[in-house]
Formats: structure tokens, C-alpha cells, sequence
């Protein structure tokens, strides 16, 4: 018999600050990822994340697959990568006949927990369609059986700097990302001095040893995810508002969104996706837990708005090149300007 | 009194020419002008004689007439001294003149004999001023208005009143700035005291509050507080709303509790009691439109 649904919240909510404390040890200047990564985890979404070479991304993501326990495997995104190389290889046996073996996907079976793909978008787009199809589905049929990948989430980095020998991702296979998170380099200055001067950074494998494993129990993550989606309500106004948030990426200009150096009405071609708002009010609903609350604030949806929404936008072809820093700008004057509570849903109530 | 001497020597006419001419001094009446009618205008002739003596009986009589004037005085004095006599003269004339407009005229010339020799005393002019120049026209002309009442200096009552009303009015309209509801003046339809009176009127109505007027009330007091941020306005921004509005500081615990309890009310699917949400909202801005008017 389970215990109840408010002490099984609250046994989660403390298994998952202390995930986030311990990865914070490790791993400095990189709080707000954290809690984005660990709000991903208990949201059941896959991560795009957003970087720099040599900022700390393999290393917080072994410590977080260290966290949550299961198993952790990745692959380097490659020009020459094809999809068999993530489902088998082959190699000569000790007998010198040569054998198959399961690839770095099935290789763990269900207990694959965390899937790292390094520069995803220096892999062609057979591999993205792959990837794609394996993290909406879970599953994969391979060596005539159905392999099933449950617990799975995805961390897919993108190569942003160079351009050469790269596929960018299209924005349908984005949107199945939930969340596209920035690693970027600490801006404190101590902490860039203790990054580079202190020496037990720069033994990974150290570090995340630090990080007690299992901290989480990765194979019922899936179940209680279920529990808390269905435990955190929403009140009217705050789906009237979601409304109204999610009008602002489709036409921005309708309430009043500007953006400083360029016409918002021209800047869109698609906003957010169904499936994206949705994902949006998954993550929204476990930063809610994870303060503590059993409803959604706007606050909730502020926190994780940008990195759920601005992948998903689709700009107009002349405005991609500067899409990181529109995106930020247009998702942050979208939450500036769009009233919550407003006085339509009043007169409408 | 002063007395205007002139001193004319007069060379006496001397029938003998051995005998010592007598010398003559004559004092006129001080003033040329300014004589009106029955003055008495004297003159005094001092006359050292020598050894001879002044005839007495050749001096004008008392009496005499001339051109308007009287010869009222006649007065002789003499002192001997070692060898000669001085004789004092004194005459006395009174005007009877009636000229109706200023006009010159003369005390008379006369002769006095000493000896055989005659002095000469020469005519002596002055301007007669008459009393009345006119008839009652030209009086009429010459009437003065009568001077006016002097009148107390009332500048600093004036002065007084002026500022005593200033005051009166400031307070007033200072009064009318700190309680008014109304937009009466400038500066008073600022954000909060707008819905300050909105949810004055909303709380008005005797009906039971329901969970949409709440949220009505709620949404008035977060669109004051959005258009004085310049944006949305959320919990964690008091802070910085205090930081840009330093007139608010005195209320930013007030702020963060309202703002606690709107997410409550509006985002929590628990209900509240909405009369007494309303009342302490309308409480609320009331204390938040102070301090938008600079008034807390």
C-alpha cells in the first residue's frame, strides 16, 4: 500500500531539493540550470541544452544521471553517425567471427535513464528522425523485439559556434524538446576564479562521485509525475492568462508586445505549438511543487516560460540569425506586458 | 525783530557853508511787502546835528493824509553830547489804502529843518497787499475744499487679511489633496486613487461579495500597481517597484502581503471570505494613494 498522496509530495520534494543541493555543490554558478534540469526530470521532458565547449555540461549531466540513478549513456553527434550506430555495433569476437552488439541505446534496456547526445546537430537528419522517434515514443523495435526505454530522457547538446558540417534542427524535431536550457559560464567573477584555480574541479569523475547515487528512484519518477501533474490545479484566471500567453507568441502585437530594434508583427511566422504549451504547464506545474504550492501562480509559468517557449518559435527567415537574443527579448516583454489578472476575464466571470 | 538798517548819508544842502553838515540815518520798516490794510509801518531817522537845533515845528502834524496813508506817530528824541545834538525821528503811518489788487505805493517824502538847513528824507515804496482780492466770484475761486479726514492706514489689515485667507484656501485645498476621492484637482487621478475609488463603489453595494468582485477588486488594485511599475507587476518584484517608487517603501511589507494574498485569491482554488477582502483592499489603496500623493 502507498502512502498518501501529500507525504508522498512531500518525500519527493525533498528527495528532489537534495538532488539539486548536492548537483549544486559540484557544479557552481549554475543554479537555474539545475532547477530547470531537475523541474525536466520530474516533468518528464526531454533537454536541449544551450552552450559553450567546456562549461560543464557532461559533468552536471553525470551528476544528475548519477542523482537519479539508472543508467546513463551518450553518443557524440558525428556527420558519418548513422542510426544504426545508436542501436548496434558490430566487432570480432575473441573467435574472430564477428559479433553485434546493442548500441548505446539499448544497451541498458529499461534501465536507461539519462541518454546524452553530444552535438546532436552534426548528425544528419536520419539520425534526428531516429532520435526524435525515440524520445515521443520510448520505445524501438530492433534484433526482431521491442525494446522499451521508459524512464528516458534525452540531453541533446547543439554545436552553436560552428556551422560547417552541421544539420540545424528543424523546428517540428525542436518542439519535441521541452526545454532548451543555457549553460552558461558563471558570470561572478570568484566563482570563474574558483573554476579555474581550484583543482578538484577539474577532475570530473571526482566530482560526481560527491553526488550520492540514487538519490531519486528513476523507474517510478514516471508514476509520480503522473501524481503531481494531476495533484497541482489551476485556477480560471490563471488558464485565462495561459490563453493569453500563449495568443502573445502568435501575435505579439495584439497586447502590445514591442521588441526594441524590430517590428514584432513581422518577427513571427508560428508561435508556440499545442504540444509546446502543454509541455509548458508541465513544467510550470512542477516548479509549483517544488515551492511548496498545490496551485499554479504565474510565477510558475514565468520560471520556466523562456525555456519551454522560445525554441519553439518559428521566426521569420530574415530574424534566425539573431534568434537567441530575439527570443529572449520577445518571451520577456511577452510576460512584462500581457496583464494577469486583467479585467476581461473579470467581466467575463 | 530783525530791522533792515539802511544808512543813507545825505549830503546835506547847507545854506552856510561854515556851519558842519548835519548827518541823517533812516530805518525803514523791515518788509517791501506783505502790507495790508491798517498796518503801522514806522520809520526812524536819527539826525546828528552838530550844534544845531532840529525846529520842531517844521515836523509833519499827526494826522496828515497822503495817497492813503495816515501819519498816526510823531515822535522826537534828542541827546546832547559834548558839542552835539542827535535828534531820533520816529514816524508812524498806517494804511488806509483801498486798492482791491496789489498795488506800490510809498510812505511820503518829508523835510526836516535843522538850522537853516533843510534834510531831505526821500519817499519810501512798498507793495500793499489787499485782504481780499476780488468780490465773491474771485472768492469763490480761491475757496479751498476742506481737508479730508485722515483715514486709518489699513495696508497691513489688508496685508493681514490677504494672508489669513491664503492660508484658508492652501488648507483647503491641501485637505481636499489628502482626503478627496474625487479627481478635483491635478494630480489627484493618479492610478491608486483610482482604484481606490473604484473599490470604494465596489464595496458600496450591501449584496454579498462574490468570488468575481473579488477578483474584479484585485485586478484594479494590480492594474495601479502595473501602470506606476510601467509593466506586470509579480511578487518578486516589490523589491524593485520600492526601489523605483522609494514613496511606497513605508508600505513594501503591506505590498509583498498583498501580493502574497492576490495569488492566493486569484490562483488558489480555496475560497476566501470576499467582503473582507474587499474591505481591506479598499483600505489598502487608500494607504497606497497616500503615498502616490506624497501624503503618508
Amino acid at each position: 500500500m502507498s502512502p498518501p498522496l501529500d507525504i508522498q509530495l512531500t518525500d519527493w520534494r525533498h528527495h528532489a531539493l537534495e538532488l539539486e543541493k548536492q548537483v549544486n555543490q559540484v557544479i557552481v554558478g549554475q543554479s537555474k540550470a539545475i532547477r530547470l534540469m531537475n523541474i525536466a526530470i520530474f516533468a518528464r521532458g526531454h533537454v536541449l541544452l544551450d552552450g559553450g565547449v567546456g562549461v560543464g555540461k557532461t559533468t552536471l549531466l553525470q551528476s544528475i544521471a548519477r542523482g537519479i540513478g539508472g543508467a546513463y549513456e551518450r553518443i557524440e553527434g558525428t556527420v558519418d553517425l548513422m542510426p544504426n550506430d545508436l542501436i548496434y555495433h558490430t566487432f570480432l569476437g575473441p573467435d574472430g567471427r564477428p559479433q553485434i552488439d546493442e548500441g548505446p541505446l539499448l544497451r541498458a534496456g529499461e534501465d536507461l535513464s539519462v541518454f546524452f547526445f553530444n552535438e546532436i546537430n552534426r548528425a544528419r537528419p536520419q539520425v534526428h528522425a531516429l532520435m526524435l522517434r525515440v524520445m515521443a515514443e520510448r520505445h524501438i523495435s530492433a534484433f526482431k523485439k521491442e525494446y522499451r526505454m521508459p524512464h528516458m530522457i534525452v540531453f541533446a547538446d547543439r554545436n552553436q559556434v560552428e556551422k560547417n558540417e552541421t544539420f540545424e534542427i528543424p523546428s517540428a524535431a525542436r518542439d519535441r524538446f521541452m526545454m532548451e536550457i543555457p549553460i552558461d559560464i558563471p558570470a561572478d567573477r570568484e566563482l570563474k576564479k574558483s573554476l579555474v584555480f581550484n583543482t578538484k574541479f577539474q577532475h570530473a569523475e571526482k566530482l560526481t562521485q560527491q553526488v550520492d547515487s540514487s538519490i531519486l528512484k528513476f523507474d517510478q519518477l514516471n508514476a509520480f509525475s503522473d501524481r503531481l501533474q494531476n495533484h497541482i490545479q489551476s485556477s480560471d484566471v490563471l488558464e485565462e492568462y495561459t490563453m493569453d500567453l500563449w495568443e502573445a507568441t502568435q501575435h505579439p502585437e495584439k497586447f502590445g508586445v514591442t521588441m526594441e530594434s524590430v517590428d514584432v508583427s513581422r518577427v513571427i511566422q508560428t508561435g508556440a505549438s499545442p504540444r509546446g504549451m502543454g509541455m509548458l504547464m508541465k513544467a510550470a506545474r512542477v516548479n509549483a511543487w517544488l515551492n511548496g504550492r498545490d496551485s499554479l501562480y504565474p510565477e510558475d509559468i514565468h520560471a520556466v516560460f523562456h525555456e519551454v517557449i522560445s525554441h519553439r518559435l518559428v521566426f521569420n527567415a530574415a530574424y534566425e540569425n539573431r534568434r537567441t537574443a530575439l527570443a529572449r527579448e520577445l518571451t520577456s516583454n511577452i510576460i512584462r506586458t500581457v496583464a494577469v489578472p486583467s479585467l476581461s476575464f473579470s467581466k467575463a466571470a | 525783530m530783525q530791522c533792515l538798517l539802511l544808512a543813507v548819508s545825505v549830503l546835506l544842502t547847507a545854506t552856510s557853508s561854515q556851519a558842519a553838515a548835519p548827518t541823517l540815518s533812516v530805518v525803514n520798516p523791515p518788509s517791501t511787502y506783505g502790507v495790508h490794510i491798517g498796518d503801522v509801518l514806522t520809520r526812524t531817522l536819527v539826525v546828528d546835528s552838530g550844534g544845531d537845533i532840529l525846529a520842531k515845528n517844521t515836523l509833519p502834524k499827526k494826522g496828515r493824509k497822503q495817497n492813503g496813508i495816515e501819519l498816526v506817530g510823531v515822535a522826537v528824541q534828542s541827546q546832547a553830547q559834548s558839542g552835539h545834538t542827535r535828534y531820533t525821528v520816529q514816524f508812524d503811518y498806517q494804511v488806509f489804502a483801498a486798492s482791491a489788487t496789489p498795488s506800490v505805493m510809498y510812505l511820503p517824502a518829508e523835510k526836516l529843518t535843522v538850522a537853516a538847513t533843510t534834510v531831505d528824507i526821500p519817499a519810501w515804496g512798498f507793495w500793499f497787499s489787499p485782504l481780499v482780492t476780488g468780490g465773491t466770484t474771485t472768492a469763490r475761486k480761491n475757496i479751498l475744499p476742506e481737508v479730508k479726514t485722515p483715514l486709518i492706514d489699513s495696508h497691513v489689515h489688508q496685508q493681514g487679511l490677504v494672508v489669513s485667507l491664503s492660508i484658508t484656501v492652501i488648507s483647503l485645498l491641501a485637505l481636499l489633496y489628502i482626503n478627496a476621492d474625487g479627481q478635483w484637482l491635478p494630480f489627484m487621478g493618479g492610478a491608486f486613487a483610482r482604484a481606490h475609488r473604484q473599490l470604494k463603489r465596489l464595496a458600496k453595494s450591501a449584496k454579498p461579495k462574490t468570488a468575481a468582485e473579488e477578483k474584479k477588486a484585485l485586478v484594479y488594485l494590480h492594474q495601479a500597481f502595473n501602470q506606476h511599475y510601467g509593466a506586470n507587476i509579480f511578487a518578486r518584484d516589490v523589491d524593485e517597484f520600492v526601489r523605483l517608487r522609494p514613496g511606497f517603501k513605508g508600505l513594501q511589507q503591506e505590498i509583498t502581503q498583498f501580493f502574497e494574498a492576490s495569488n492566493q485569491s486569484l490562483y488558489d482554488v480555496k475560497s476566501r471570505d470576499s467582503r473582507q477582502v474587499i474591505a481591506q483592499l479598499v483600505q489598502l489603496s487608500k494607504r497606497l494613494r497616500d503615498c502616490e500623493r506624497g501624503v503618508s
